[in-house]
């Protein structure tokens, strides 16, 4: 399967690769650009029609994932997919989506692009905490859910922490990063399930989706 | 390390205090004293040759009473070292207004950090040149020496040579070593070896992005860098994507500790006016000082302290550097 990727930064890149993989259960064809498609930090949604267009015509992928962070953005839940859900207007998962399927709409034809797709997902509050999940207890989007309720949408020093759990510092080496963070990957790439339970929307259900390809 | 410095009547800094920390980034409109504050380490490390006249504030030249002082604050005293100077009418007077105890200590602070301080603002042609071989090279504020370097890293601290190379070949997959070449006895120069063909490219042959980003990364990897070091503007003539490798050289002199390096950290300073070097440090608000000036002169707030941050950068799905270019932090031109 020839799929492409677009996220945040080298960590996520290296991350979603192995758990994309372990979704499918096979290894899958990257086809990026030469030099991986990332966004300018927090950029992704503003990023994502032009990425989308570009893949679908100036690549083989037959589908595209897109990734980025909740930072402290509501966290989407089910009540968001009502009508005139208030919340749904600033969750990134629910932008995400608009944004793709308006993208998705202007396409035109193009030989061998008929079954394109595109899945997106959000780490809640950023890869960190799907990385740790199943080594922190805390490591789920209940957690953040709650966390919400009690303190709010800022994230900044949790995200920190989350750093500093899982690199060994919240400032370190890409190297360090992109090592932890595959081998957190690979551990959780033997048991996708357990990452679909306690990240059911941000890595659920773009989970669901990419297992619809190989149908 | 210093944490503060005070600053009054110091040229465009007439009362401002700049917070520091292991690592700080400066960023600020043109004019706003981002290089002043620099040059006032400068000063305390040639404390002894500066004139009133050269850093008084201009608009009170014609006021000689009026002193220019600089408090440093370091975690190496509990007090406060200030240094001031002042001009008597019709004599040239300078005058180090401490007590002798307070004196030595400035000078035994001076010896130990101001020192070895050096400001780094490289340039990519005098990255190039060829170095006349000596023991005692020193890697110059322009970047000049460099191939000296690199050959004395090479001889005394080979491991570390190879280190660089790998990590040149992370930055700069086409390359994948450094070379080097006697051009004229007595002197030297660097060549880069391509990974395919292995053909070499000498220094001046490499793109100005190259030799300057080199320059940052051999500063990283020197065993025994200046103890604070300032960079003026690291994105210049950097790749945007490459400011991640800019940003890291810079962590690894600053937070030693987290890259495997037993040496002790080096207070690193940088200026910038570039948003996406601004985007790399979202998660790092308390390290960003933003300048701003204003009718009293220009002066510096960490961003982290700037009123109602965290609820104006939530929700935020721009990056750090378009919302500091929007101008709601600050830190960016006055229009008329």
């Amino acid at each position: 399967m020839k799929i492409a990727i677009f996220s945040e930064s080298p960590t996520d890149e290296a991350a979603l690769k192995i758990l994309i993989e372990g979704i499918l259960g096979e290894e899958i064809e990257e086809t990026p650009y030469p030099n991986n498609l990332r966004s300018r930090g927090s950029g992704v949604i503003r990023d994502v029609p032009a990425v989308v267009r570009a893949v679908y015509y100036n690549t083989e992928a037959e589908f595209l994932v897109i990734v980025c962070d909740s930072d402290d953005s509501p966290i989407h839940k089910k009540e968001h997919l009502e009508p005139n859900n208030k919340d749904s207007e600033r969750c990134q998962l629910c932008r995400l989506r608009v944004v793709v399927r308006a993208t998705l709409k202007t396409l035109g034809s193009k030989p061998g692009k008929g079954n394109f797709k595109v899945a997106v997902g959000v780490t809640v509050p950023s890869i960190e905490a799907w990385l740790l999940c199943g080594k922190n207890p805390s490591a789920s989007e209940a957690t953040w859910i709650n966390k919400q309720k009690e303190k709010g949408l800022n994230t900044y020093n949790d995200r920190r922490n989350l750093k500093i759990e899982l690199y060994g510092a919240a400032v370190t080496s890409m190297a360090i990063m992109i090592e932890c963070g595959t081998e957190a990957a690979k551990r959780l790439a033997e048991n996708i399930k357990y990452l679909e339970e306690l990240f059911p929307d941000g890595f659920g259900e773009i989970a669901r989706e990419i297992r619809s390809w190989k149908k | 390390m210093i944490k503060e410095i005070r600053y009054k009547n110091f040229k465009a800094l007439r009362d401002a205090t700049l917070p520091l920390g292991r690592f700080t980034l400066i960023v600020g409109a043109n004019g706003t004293g981002k290089t002043t504050a620099l040059r006032s380490l400068e000063v305390a490390r040639d404390y002894k040759k500066i004139e009133w006249k050269d850093v008084v504030s201009i608009d009170i030249l014609d006021r000689e009473k009026e002193p220019v002082q600089l408090g440093f604050e370091t975690d190496q005293s509990d007090k406060k070292i200030t240094w001031v100077r002042s001009e008597a009418v019709g004599r040239d007077i300078k005058q180090l207004n401490l007590s002798n105890l307070l004196e030595r200590k400035l000078h035994e602070i001076q010896e130990k950090i101001f020192n070895d301080f050096r400001i780094f603002s490289f340039d990519a042609n005098k990255i190039a040149e060829r170095v006349a071989i000596r023991m005692d090279l020193r890697l110059g504020e322009n970047g000049q020496g460099l191939a000296g370097i690199l050959d004395q890293l090479r001889d005394n601290d080979p491991e570390r040579f190879e280190e660089l190379n790998t990590e040149l070949n992370k930055w700069f997959p086409e390359y994948d070593r450094i070379l080097f070449e006697v051009p004229h006895d007595g002197f030297k120069s660097f060549l880069l070896r391509t990974r395919f063909g292995k053909h070499k490219i000498s220094a001046e042959n490499l793109s100005d992005g190259t030799r300057l980003a080199l320059a940052y990364l051999t500063l990283a990897y020197l065993p025994n860098p200046p103890k604070i070091v300032a960079f003026e503007e690291p994105e210049k003539g950097i790749h945007p994507r490459l400011l991640r490798n800019i940003q890291e050289a810079m962590d690894r002199l600053a937070y030693p500790e987290n890259f495997g390096e037993k040496r002790e950290p080096i207070q690193v300073i940088a200026t910038t006016h570039s948003p996406y070097l601004l985007d790399l440090y979202k998660d790092r608000r308390e390290e960003i000082v933003i300048a701003d000036k204003d009718e009293n002169g220009a002066h510096f707030n960490r961003l982290s302290d700037l009123p109602h941050i965290e609820e104006i950068l939530q929700e935020q799905d721009a990056p750090l550097g378009d919302i500091w270019y929007s101008g709601v932090l600050g830190g960016v031109p006055v229009q008329p």
